[in-house]
């Protein structure tokens, strides 16, 4: 029997319509479309564009040139490391023939972007057929081993990994030197995770840059129009990747810039988000001191916005260092605000502060019990939401009441 | 009683004694010592001679000088052989010698992968050296699979781990890939069929990407008893393998017993339920303080088995729990706190499906019971192989149950003793398989030209993936053309990963008691079924379906439920015929769809029908290939449709249980459906299909040797005692309509077939 009638009768897949390839046109070609070169080296040829941007060159309203202007506190918040050059910095996208990660995800178009004397040049790796792979990673390779930093969206987990495991498959390692990760979706997390939709970066370049693409072609698409363009060679839709592999490149850019200056402007901002997100980042890199100017400066201007995770975060830091005037004040306010019934949660926590502050700094347990008394008698009116608090506080009650007797 | 003044009583029992067929004798074995192996490193030496190890048996010596001088081999002793040492020895020795060495260990199950880390991390703590050892499965946190990567010596994970998780993500394992000395696959037996066809292809996978890294590992194999170690390990690992099989392990004296329920009704050809003779006999051991392994066949038997023999403790504070049920759909915590139990001897009694019959370190036990031929020779004695001391007497009982193989086992036990175990069968070049794993492959590697990977048919599927767009010719090179990852969508076992979860909703705070396959669970988990787990009754309330869910609450009842399962065929392809003027076989794809559609309510100890219910669930559909014959359109007027049907039936139960012995699979790996008029063939005709997804060549074996199997189906009716066929044969009367005659109606419809000469045409 036929293996062919009968793989078609075993495999239960949709049968593949052929593509009309009569209409493959040769001046469809990439270099016929996209302004660019074929490269060649010793692995073989890939097709590369490359962009100057001048450092005016504005991008969500950023002008690039200001990369120049990110100092050296910027990049300890940020990178976790004062040392960064942004001349030696790459901004780095892929586009890729698929999601999973496992050595059958191949990156067809590598974009970079780097500082160069008097503009910022963007320049892409593409390859028009699988076998151009080793060639493009062979130049790739060595202009990332120049790198002191990479900067890239989500390329902690995806990006690097893919690319260092294209090295290995094609026996070039290590493909990378060891240079210093700014991956800025961990930044965008810490400040907009809950906040917008999601943080995938056409989310934030539109809410944080205010960019709007126009005919961006959708990136989940993007590795079944690489597949039919590798069938007919017809690259109109490969133009758009590579536009969108740009945008991608020049938002990372202009990103890094607006997280510089908000590190910058930490003493001034009047932005919740932003004080909030850069207390986190602050907390990360153990940066207490500013974590907490941050987050004084955030419960100052704003103190009615209800934010448990932040509440927790200060006392936590408060505790640790001693300063209990300053947290006693920040939960005395939470403890006695009257309207919080929207945040029940708030109030229970700085009410237990408190009582706990008492019992174990103060050993005032009469003073303890009636905090954790009043809070009770709070809770077991708020019949919906009161309860859940009721059994630790219930605890925490009977045994400040041994504690008073026995004294 | 000591055990023998037990087995004498039994002997001398009447009701007992008598019923027996065979009695064996197993004498004891002295052991054979040779001196450690010169070459092994001393620091191996001296951490044997700390827990008082002064020689290796002969068998251990064999595989380390073999392993060491680069051979590939398989070793074949009995359990409690000592079998671990002959791959601890060679793997830890290159590790010592070169610390850069890595070596593979795969198990079947996580269970076992779990068992032999413990014994593995106990040698290299004695040994105080610095040999990492890791598990890594499905249950590695995300944060140690780097370090297990970077730095683990001895990897230790199953096939279905080393074909989706470690494979298609080599470029992380270089480490392991570079200095890869030694594979180790052991219970190398469990790889047959399905399963075994897949670890073959994973195994060429792996020489694949070993070779892209430069090694090129030593494969230890180990083996229980089967007839064709050799072939099965070299077809499994793709090259020829040497034989280690000269045991030096002592054993004490054994016996092994072959005991025949006996007779209740003759005509009907009723016995005494195998269950209660089990628990008869379990009850003798375990209340003289012996402690017993019952194997049943099912997990619905087991926990039979499990709620009577609790009752030996009944009211006895605390001490129920001296008797356990073991089996698969237990959570791996409950089932280590039992293996352990049984290590410790706190438990006194066990009850297992073939669960335990895999190497799981549970101490050996005295008495070993086995409610029901577990199907196989090979199995049998691995069963047995579970009671069973260094010194002192152990015994093993085989009791039977009515059902023909049985039967015929327990009649024939000289057949049983003399034949040696089955071969393993399994086939890497089947078709689906090899093709689901050529794709595996392409994703981890571009295949070049002239690349070969099993079979000659390679270019042929690369062309046909090529066209199916999965594959992209380029300059002499395939490349992988598509997003999908496709280790995912591959099971390398015949069920699917889908498993339903179990969840008691007794309490308010609702716990998941276990799990069971995708299959299964229409039959065990419908509405209104009793659910049995570790001996309590469950009843289900609601099964979702599309959730995977089944919630189940406490009851005390006292039937269990049994479901009926109406399956429907349809013919799509036929890939061989070969007609005469009577009959026609044929060969060819079908359409398996599976319906569970009512259940019976059955009372615990008489087995009584006491009711019955609706089920209300969707249909599961199977593609898979079938053999079927077909017989002379008039036999509907001669017999009348009534007897026609009841002859079908009946010779369906016979092929069904005879088909197995030619094919040495399971009784499961194939069904049997018949049609009194089929609407493909327009005649009367009977079904074997593969149960298994795309089929494994059961069905294709069937059509070649048919004849043999109607003529081992003539034997059994013929030989068999009874007056109008009985479940020993052609199966319970209660299943027909009452004809009259039906085994001389079989034996005709068999004799049309016998009587044709018939020639293939393809």
């Amino acid at each position: 029997m036929d293996i062919k009638k009968l793989l078609d009768k075993y495999q239960i897949r949709p049968q593949v319509k052929k593509e009309d390839t009569e209409n493959t046109v040769l001046d469809r070609e990439i270099d016929k479309l996209v302004p660019g070169k074929v490269v060649n080296n010793e692995h073989g040829s890939y097709f590369m564009t490359e962009n100057r941007y001048p450092l005016t060159y504005l991008y969500g309203g950023v002008p690039l040139g200001d990369l120049l202007d990110i100092d050296d506190v910027s990049f300890e918040c940020l990178a976790g490391n004062p040392y960064l050059d942004p001349r030696r910095m790459l901004f780095l996208d892929t586009e890729t023939t698929g999601l999973s990660s496992g050595t059958g995800t191949v990156a067809f178009l590598v974009g970079v972007g780097f500082l160069e004397e008097d503009c910022f040049v963007l320049r892409q790796y593409f390859m028009r057929d699988y076998h151009e792979e080793a060639s493009l990673l062979y130049d790739l390779g060595a202009i990332l081993k120049n790198a002191q930093s990479v900067v890239t969206y989500n390329g902690k987990s995806f990006d690097l990994p893919l690319l260092n495991a294209r090295f290995i498959a094609n026996r070039f390692r290590p493909g990378f030197g060891n240079p210093e990760h700014l991956d800025l979706l961990h930044i965008s997390r810490l400040f907009w995770k809950g906040v917008y939709e999601n943080c995938r970066l056409c989310t934030i370049e539109r809410e944080v840059l205010g960019e709007i693409r126009i005919e961006d072609i959708p990136g989940e698409q993007i590795p079944l129009e690489y597949f039919r363009y590798l069938d007919t060679k017809d690259a109109t839709v490969m133009k758009k990747v590579l536009s969108h592999n740009e945008s991608d490149i020049l938002t990372l850019a202009a990103l890094l810039v607006r997280f510089s200056r908000m590190v910058k402007n930490r003493f001034f901002s009047e932005e919740v988000v932003e004080l909030t997100g850069l207390s986190k980042l602050y907390e990360k890199r153990e940066n207490y001191d500013s974590m907490t100017e941050c987050l004084e400066r955030r419960f100052n201007l704003v103190p009615d916005a209800w934010d448990f995770d932040s509440l927790r975060r200060i006392s936590v830091i408060y505790k640790r260092t001693g300063r209990y005037d300053k947290a006693l004040s920040l939960w005395r306010y939470y403890f006695e605000k009257e309207d919080l019934d929207t945040a029940i949660g708030l109030k229970v926590y700085a009410g237990t502060e408190i009582a706990k502050y008492l019992e174990h700094k103060e050993r005032d347990y009469l003073s303890a019990l009636k905090t954790v008394n009043e809070l009770i008698v709070f809770l077991k009116s708020k019949r919906i939401f009161g309860q859940k608090y009721l059994p630790e506080l219930d605890k925490r009650k009977s045994r400040l009441e041994k504690l008073v007797k026995r004294r | 009683m000591n055990m023998v003044q037990i087995l004498d009583s039994l002997k001398n029992n009447q009701r007992f004694g008598e019923n027996i067929t065979k009695w064996v004798e197993i004498p004891e074995r002295e052991a054979v010592y040779c001196d450690f192996p010169s070459s092994m490193d001393q620091r191996i030496k001296d951490a044997l001679m700390k827990r008082g190890i002064k020689q290796l048996y002969s068998h251990q010596k064999s595989a380390f000088e073999k392993a060491v001088s680069g051979k590939d081999i398989v070793v074949v002793t009995p359990t409690a052989s000592g079998k671990t040492l002959c791959f601890h020895l060679p793997v830890l020795d290159a590790v010592l010698k070169d610390p850069d060495s890595r070596a593979l260990f795969l198990f079947p199950t996580k269970a076992l992968a779990q068992d032999q880390m413990l014994e593995l991390h106990d040698v290299i703590t004695e040994m105080g050296v610095d040999v990492k050892t890791y598990t890594y499965d499905g249950d590695t946190p995300q944060s140690a699979r780097k370090a297990v990567r970077q730095a683990g010596h001895i990897v230790v994970t199953n096939p279905d781990m080393l074909h989706s998780g470690i494979l298609p993500h080599h470029t992380k394992w270089t480490k392991l890939f570079e200095n890869l000395k030694y594979v180790v696959i052991d219970e190398i037996h469990h790889y047959r069929g399905v399963f075994g066809s897949h670890l073959a292809n994973v195994i060429r996978r792996l020489h694949r990407i070993c070779r892209f890294y430069g090694s090129d590992p030593v494969f230890i194999c180990c083996s229980a008893t089967i007839a064709n170690p050799k072939e099965l390990s070299s077809k499994i690992i793709g090259r020829e393998t040497e034989v280690v099989d000269n045991n030096g392990a002592p054993s004490g004296k054994k016996y092994l017993l072959f005991y025949n329920p006996p007779t209740v009704n003759k005509e009907l050809g009723i016995r005494k339920s195998s269950i209660k003779e089990a628990y008869y006999l379990a009850e003798q051991f375990i209340k003289n303080d012996i402690q017993t392994i019952i194997f049943a066949q099912s997990r619905v038997r087991v926990e039979l088995l499990a709620t009577y023999l609790k009752s030996i403790f009944f009211g006895r504070l605390q001490q129920e729990q001296k008797i356990r049920a073991y089996r698969g759909g237990y959570l791996p915590l409950l089932r280590r706190e039992i293996e352990r139990g049984l290590r410790s001897g706190e438990i006194r009694g066990v009850v297992s499906t073939n669960a335990l019959e895999l190497g799981i370190d549970i101490g050996a036990l005295e008495a070993c019971i086995i409610c029901g031929y577990p199907g196989s020779v090979a199995s049998t004695w691995q069963q047995a192989g579970r009671a069973g001391r260094r010194n002192g007497v152990s015994v093993a009982i085989l009791v039977a149950d009515s059902s023909p193989l049985n039967q015929y086992i327990i009649s024939n036990p000289d057949y049983f003793l003399q034949s040696k175990s089955e071969n393993a069968m399994i086939n890497p070049d089947n078709l689906t398989i090899l093709y689901s794993h050529i794709m595996c492959a392409a994703f981890e590697l571009p295949f070049e030209d002239g690349e070969v990977f099993g079979p000659n048919t390679l270019p042929e599927l690369l062309k046909y993936m090529e066209e199916a767009k999965l594959l992209r010719h380029v300059q002499n090179r395939w490349y992988w053309m598509s997003e999908q990852f496709p280790a995912n969508a591959i099971s390398l076992r015949t069920s699917t990963n889908e498993n339903f979860v179990i969840i008691d909703i007794s309490d308010p705070k609702h716990s998941v008691i276990g799990e069971t396959d995708w299959f299964s669970a229409p039959m065990l988990l419908h509405e209104e079924a009793i659910y049995i787990h570790e001996g309590n009754q469950y009843q289900v309330e609601k099964l979702d379906y599309t959730e995977k869910k089944a919630y189940v609450r406490r009851v005390d009842v006292d039937y269990y439920t049994d479901a009926n399962l109406a399956v429907d065929l349809k013919v799509l392809e036929v890939f061989k015929e070969d007609e005469s003027q009577t009959i026609g076989r044929y060969w060819g794809d079908v359409m398996i769809s599976a319906l569970v559609t009512m259940f019976k309510k059955i009372k615990l100890l008489t087995h009584e029908n006491i009711g019955a219910g609706h089920v209300n669930l969707p249909e599961t559909e199977m593609h898979t290939t079938a053999y079927w014959i077909t017989f002379p359109e008039e036999l509907e007027r001669e017999l009348g449709k009534e007897k026609l049907e009841d002859a079908l039936l009946g010779l369906s139960n016979v092929l069904g249980n005879c088909a197995p012995f030619y094919l040495m699979c399971d009784v499961k790996d194939i069904r049997v459906v018949y049609h009194v008029k089929s609407v493909f063939t327009q005649k009367p005709t009977i079904y074997i299909y593969d149960n298994v997804p795309g089929g494994v060549g059961f069905s294709e074996k069937l059509f070649t040797l048919h004849k043999n199997l109607y003529q081992m189906a003539k034997d059994l009716i013929q030989k068999c005692g009874c007056t109008n066929g009985c479940p020993s044969c052609i199966g319970a009367y209660t299943e027909f309509s009452g004809s009259e005659n039906l085994k001389d109606a079989i034996l005709a419809l068999i004799n049309i077939i016998l009587a044709e000469e018939t020639k293939t045409v393809e």
